[in-house]
């Protein structure tokens, strides 16, 4: 079994609702590793596929997705991914931040 | 693999090993086409025909491992293996005479999604010898699911139902799975724990946008942390 686990969402989802599902699958499965669009119109999210015995992520711990073409992350966040995707049908520049561990 | 094409790739790569110097690069290329053919005919029995194929062509040229000071290869080529899975997802369409007929809609929205991963060299020698499952990993490119729901007002309750099943230990997990009519792999499977671990959470993402389906999910991981601290084996 793979140590990842990939999931399609809508390009149509906001931006928010998009961070929501992700925030709430990291606590499922594990960290977000990186999000592609595709030529459908739909993002292709793949998260970490934590350890059985390891324990679900903490609020703080998850991710925030902000739309921004500056790559650098807030203080005391780490840029996790920056790319474009699919938001409300349109593909913009989007930046992945978690805290510093 | 079409032999013309399979002969334009290598002839491609061995323009492309010209201009690099031809070293010890090891060269990957993939082609993938898709073809569509429809046949209408309101007289025809069927009326309508579809005809969707995908034509895949991979190609490698492998240097060998070593080459002398001449340049004459010596040693065994370089590894490499790979995988790939086609996979359609979104709006199930039902494409049946009626709706094309109608064509209130694009009957043909199917998307595709070409999944690949592949390893090479040292990285291929290394999984191959060591670990025959990640070796599985790479040639099996794992299916896409839907990104589940989850509101912002479960996800405490997702977290703990989380963490009851990490503190599971395997064989609950084993026993979970068996009360959620998981079919559960040999218990000699590699990574048979976490294949087990990853259809749990791939139910528990689905119950929690159900509040009543994540607390009836919760009481069932609990029951099964109970009956396994009384020794159940599954």
């Amino acid at each position: 079994m793979s140590e990842t686990q990939s999931f399609h969402a809508p390009g149509s989802n906001s931006l928010a609702k998009l961070e929501q599902d992700i925030r709430g699958n990291e606590v499922v499965f594990g960290p977000l590793i990186s999000i592609a669009p595709t030529n459908a119109k739909i993002n292709v999210v793949t998260l970490t596929n934590r350890p059985p015995e390891a324990e679900p992520l903490e609020d703080d711990q998850l991710i925030t997705l902000v739309k921004t073409s500056d790559t650098t992350a807030p203080a005391g966040r780490v840029v996790v991914w920056f790319g474009r995707i699919w938001v409300e049908g349109t593909l913009q520049a989007v930046l992945a931040h978690r805290k510093l561990a | 693999m079409s032999h013309t094409l399979a002969t334009h790739l290598l002839a491609a790569g061995m323009a492309i090993c010209a201009l690099s110097g031809c070293g010890k690069t090891l060269m990957f290329g993939e082609r993938s086409g898709l073809n569509l053919a429809i046949r209408v005919d309101p007289a025809g029995q069927p009326p309508v025909m579809l005809n969707l194929g995908l034509n895949r062509t991979v190609g490698t040229i492998v240097p060998p491992a070593t080459q002398s000071r001449d340049n004459r290869p010596s040693g065994d080529a370089i590894s490499m293996f790979s995988g790939f899975q086609v996979e359609s997802f979104s709006d199930p369409v039902q494409i049946t005479p009626a709706t094309v007929a109608r064509a209130t809609g694009n009957p043909f929205s199917v998307d595709l999604l070409i999944g690949t991963q592949f390893a090479s060299g040292a990285a291929a020698m290394a999984v191959a010898e060591g670990d025959p499952e990640v070796v599985r990993q790479i040639v099996s490119v794992g299916p896409l699911l839907p990104l589940s729901p989850i509101p912002l007002t479960s996800i405490a309750a997702v977290r703990a139902t989380g963490s009851l099943i990490a503190r599971l230990g395997a064989e609950g997990r084993r026993c979970l799975a068996s009360d959620l009519k998981i079919s559960l792999p040999d218990r000699g499977a590699p990574d048979a724990d976490r294949t087990v671990t990853t259809a749990i959470r791939q139910r528990l993402a689905n119950s929690a946008s159900d509040a009543s389906a994540l607390s009836n999910f919760n009481a069932m991981v609990k029951a099964a942390g109970i009956s396994n601290a009384s020794g159940r084996r599954c």
